[in-house]
């Protein structure tokens, strides 16, 4: 009992203390953006005249396949054919690459990566300090209390700190830095009208426990809409080489993406998608 | 101490917390749920070759496995008349974007050759056109053969099996036999002779004379062997047959009649029926020690037992409800707890609905379904029902379907069909999803087909 008093105190503190460091670091509350900063919000593509960087498509080194890559079957015949049998490869044309079952993606230099913030923060930041320069253990729990509340919404409190402001009707539709729940559901909407259409993704339903066959596949695209690198499985129901269903529900997801480019995103709503991880989870019975 | 640990445990937490929160990285995520049933797209020019001899067999090769990968109802192939590259070399990359304007989302490319021993060699690869690399076969990125002539059909088989495995991530089924009886002479003095052909209906030749009828042919799930049940000595009984000595042999002299065998999932044993004064129940015959040991004891007609995949179920017609249904036990014959939540031996697991008689049953190798022949309404159908009775789904109805048979990659299911009263029987074939119904070609009237194993 006589330790209650204290440790309350000193529990009250050490919350306040860290809501305090995690608040510095995470976006602000709802109320403080009430502070009216005059943004004109721009497409970075219309403004700017830098040259779009393309990732260059990494052509496979063409190699001489060996004769040896070629297996005899068992069973059949398990007598290997003589190496003068195996056929050279044409001067005047490529040979063939080293194959790959599943694409590992290369690591690649990454372009800078742009922030989805607005740039437009002094005024707020500046408040922030000011807060933080009073010590008053009342407001650090009023600070806490926001932070848990924050954290307990933080779907909400994403999509407030999109700074909107009314359109006129004749003006161009533009999109506020950091709208991230809109791009989503645009180029998702995009991709998967696309991929529906075009009829890519084939059915599981043919596989046993189709209903547990969901796989997820991860991507970049370029600003035509195409692969920058191979796809790859990011995450599935259960592990790919645990059964040859799941290889196979993994191996239609993949080949569905990589069929479906060029995807018919918007070039000059490249900075919708550009340098994201476009994660596409495979899942009929969803 | 305490406050210790608790602040220990807060500045963790917070720590942990912060680090996550900017190691996550920028992502655009959503869901895909709506598929597509098209056919895979498949370009599959001529096998090159380099003589005239060998351009024989090219050709040859290259129908065959056209011809198993259309009867799959799966596969489209892309017309040649269609192909925008004719000049393709197995040892070079294929222009991908000539053959993705066709909409050819894989490309083979086969060669014949002899080699100078006078064998044939055949070379195959299989190109990604979406993904422009090569589609591996059998985790190797090509295949060649080099064989007899006389081999021509199976390597036609094995590399249209290495396709259909690489499209559609299942195990292919071209390079497997079929036996089944065939049907010969009237209706009043029929002929039932074994006979076994290749899975599209190619080299078909008599197993026996026909002197003694024959029925329900099955073989086994690991090697060249078929269990049967024949008249052989007046009386129904269950023989042997190997397939590579075209010796047969009976399983044992029982009393009354044996019938409906069916090998166990291991092949080291075979469970059928035993009719005994006029009471059928299931027994196991341990082909190893020779032993026989019975599974059901019920006074009504338990017949058509089938085990599952793992061994520990088996599925058996019984008419002990009143009708014809279709029953599941545990393979040790223990108490189950059953659909309808009673505790029971053997658990009814048809007919709850809509009524009809259930019979054959045939446990799927994939473990998830069971084929059945049902009877209602004056028709016959051939359905699948999962184990416990649910998902019940008919794929075919004619004036008589029966005789349900797997293919050994669970995928396709063989039966025999009389369209009319007096027609002669054939055998066709369905897709699980009930599609792509095919008729196979057999020398004559055909009933009661069995899929072997894929050849070794």
């Amino acid at each position: 009992m006589k330790l209650s008093l204290p440790l309350s105190i000193f529990f009250h503190v050490v919350i306040g203390l860290s809501g305090l460091l995690v608040w510095q670091t995470m976006p602000v509350p709802t109320e403080v953006t009430v502070i009216d900063i005059p943004l004109d919000l721009v497409e970075l593509a219309d403004e700017t005249n830098i040259e779009e960087v393309i990732r260059p498509r990494s052509t496979p080194t063409p190699e001489p396949e060996p004769a040896d890559d070629i297996v005899d079957q068992e069973g059949v015949d398990d007598a290997a054919p003589p190496e003068e049998s195996a056929p050279e490869a044409a001067a005047d044309v490529p040979p063939l690459a080293e194959p790959e079952v599943t694409p590992e993606a290369e690591p690649t230099p990454e372009p800078e990566v742009e922030e989805d913030e607005p740039e437009e923060q002094p005024p707020i930041t500046q408040r922030r300090e000011e807060r933080s320069a009073e010590d008053d253990l009342n407001d650090l729990f009023s600070v806490a209390d926001d932070l848990l509340n924050d954290l307990a919404n933080q779907p909400e409190r994403r999509e407030q700190r999109i700074p909107t402001r009314e359109l006129d009707d004749d003006e161009p539709e533009r999109r506020g830095a950091g709208d991230r729940t809109g791009n989503e559901a645009q180029v998702i909407d995009v991709l998967r009208a696309h991929i529906n259409q075009r009829e890519c993704w084939r059915s599981t339903k043919d596989l046993p426990d189709w209903q547990n066959l969901d796989v997820s596949v991860v991507f970049q695209l370029d600003a035509q809409g195409r692969l920058t690198r191979p796809p790859r499985i990011l995450r599935s129901s259960r592990p790919i080489d645990q059964d040859r269903f799941i290889r196979a529900a993994a191996d239609r997801a993949i080949r569905a993406v990589s069929q479906c480019q060029p995807y018919p995103l918007s070039e000059d709503e490249y900075q919708r998608w550009r340098n994201e991880d476009i994660i596409l989870t495979f899942d009929e019975a969803f | 101490m305490l406050l210790k640990k608790i602040i220990a445990g807060l500045s963790a937490a917070v720590l942990t917390g912060l680090a996550f929160g900017q190691s996550a990285q920028a992502q655009i995520e959503g869901t895909i749920t709506t598929a597509s049933d098209r056919n895979f797209r498949v370009a599959l020019p001529d096998f090159d070759s380099t003589s005239p001899e060998a351009a024989e067999l090219a050709d040859q090769i290259s129908l065959i496995i056209r011809n198993d990968l259309r009867s799959t109802g799966l596969i489209t192939l892309i017309p040649p008349e269609a192909f925008l590259q004719n000049e393709l070399d197995l040892m070079v990359q294929p222009r991908f974007a000539d053959w993705r304007a066709i909409q050819a989302e894989s490309l083979g490319i086969g060669r014949v050759d002899f080699l100078p021993d006078g064998r044939m060699n055949v070379q195959f690869r299989l190109w990604d056109t979406a993904n422009e690399q090569i589609r591996m076969l059998d985790g190797r990125p090509g295949r060649q053969y080099a064989t007899t002539p006389e081999n021509l059909r199976r390597i036609a088989h094995v590399i249209a099996d290495d396709i259909y495995e690489s499209l559609t991530g299942d195990t292919g089924y071209f390079d497997t036999r079929i036996v089944f009886i065939a049907e010969s002479g009237p209706k009043t003095a029929r002929v039932k002779r074994l006979a076994i052909m290749d899975q599209d209906g190619a080299n078909a030749e008599f197993l026996t004379n026909g002197r003694h009828t024959v029925l329900t042919p099955r073989f086994s799930p690991t090697d060249q062997t078929i269990t049967y049940m024949t008249y052989e000595n007046g009386r129904p009984q269950v023989y042997l047959f190997d397939i590579s000595t075209g010796r047969s042999e009976s399983l044992g002299r029982f009393e009354g009649m044996t019938y409906a065998p069916r090998f166990s999932t291991d092949g080291n044993a075979v469970i059928m029926s035993q009719a005994i004064n006029g009471n059928s129940d299931i027994y196991i015959m341990d082909l190893n020690r020779q032993t026989r040991t019975r599974l059901t004891d019920h006074p009504a007609i338990d017949t058509s037992p089938s085990m599952s995949p793992d061994g520990d179920e088996i599925v058996f017609t019984s008419d002990r409800g009143g009708s014809p249904q279709l029953y599941v036990m545990n393979r040790d014959g223990s108490a189950r707890i059953c659909p309808n939540g009673n505790r029971d031996v053997a658990c009814r697991i048809t007919g709850f609905s809509g009524g009809g008689y259930y019979s054959t049953p045939v446990w799927s190798p994939r473990g998830d379904l069971i084929a059945f022949t049902k009877q209602a309404n004056g028709q016959f159908y051939i359905g699948v029902v999962e184990p416990d009775g649910e998902g019940e789904r008919l794929l075919t109805q004619a004036y008589l379907d029966e005789g349900p048979a797997w293919s050994p990659n669970g995928r396709v299911i063989i039966f025999f069909r009389e369209t009319a009263p007096g027609a002669e029987p054939a055998l066709f074939t369905v897709d699980l999803t009930g599609r792509n119904l095919r008729r196979v070609n057999t020398p004559g009237s055909a009933s009661d087909p069995a899929w072997s194993p894929v050849l070794p």
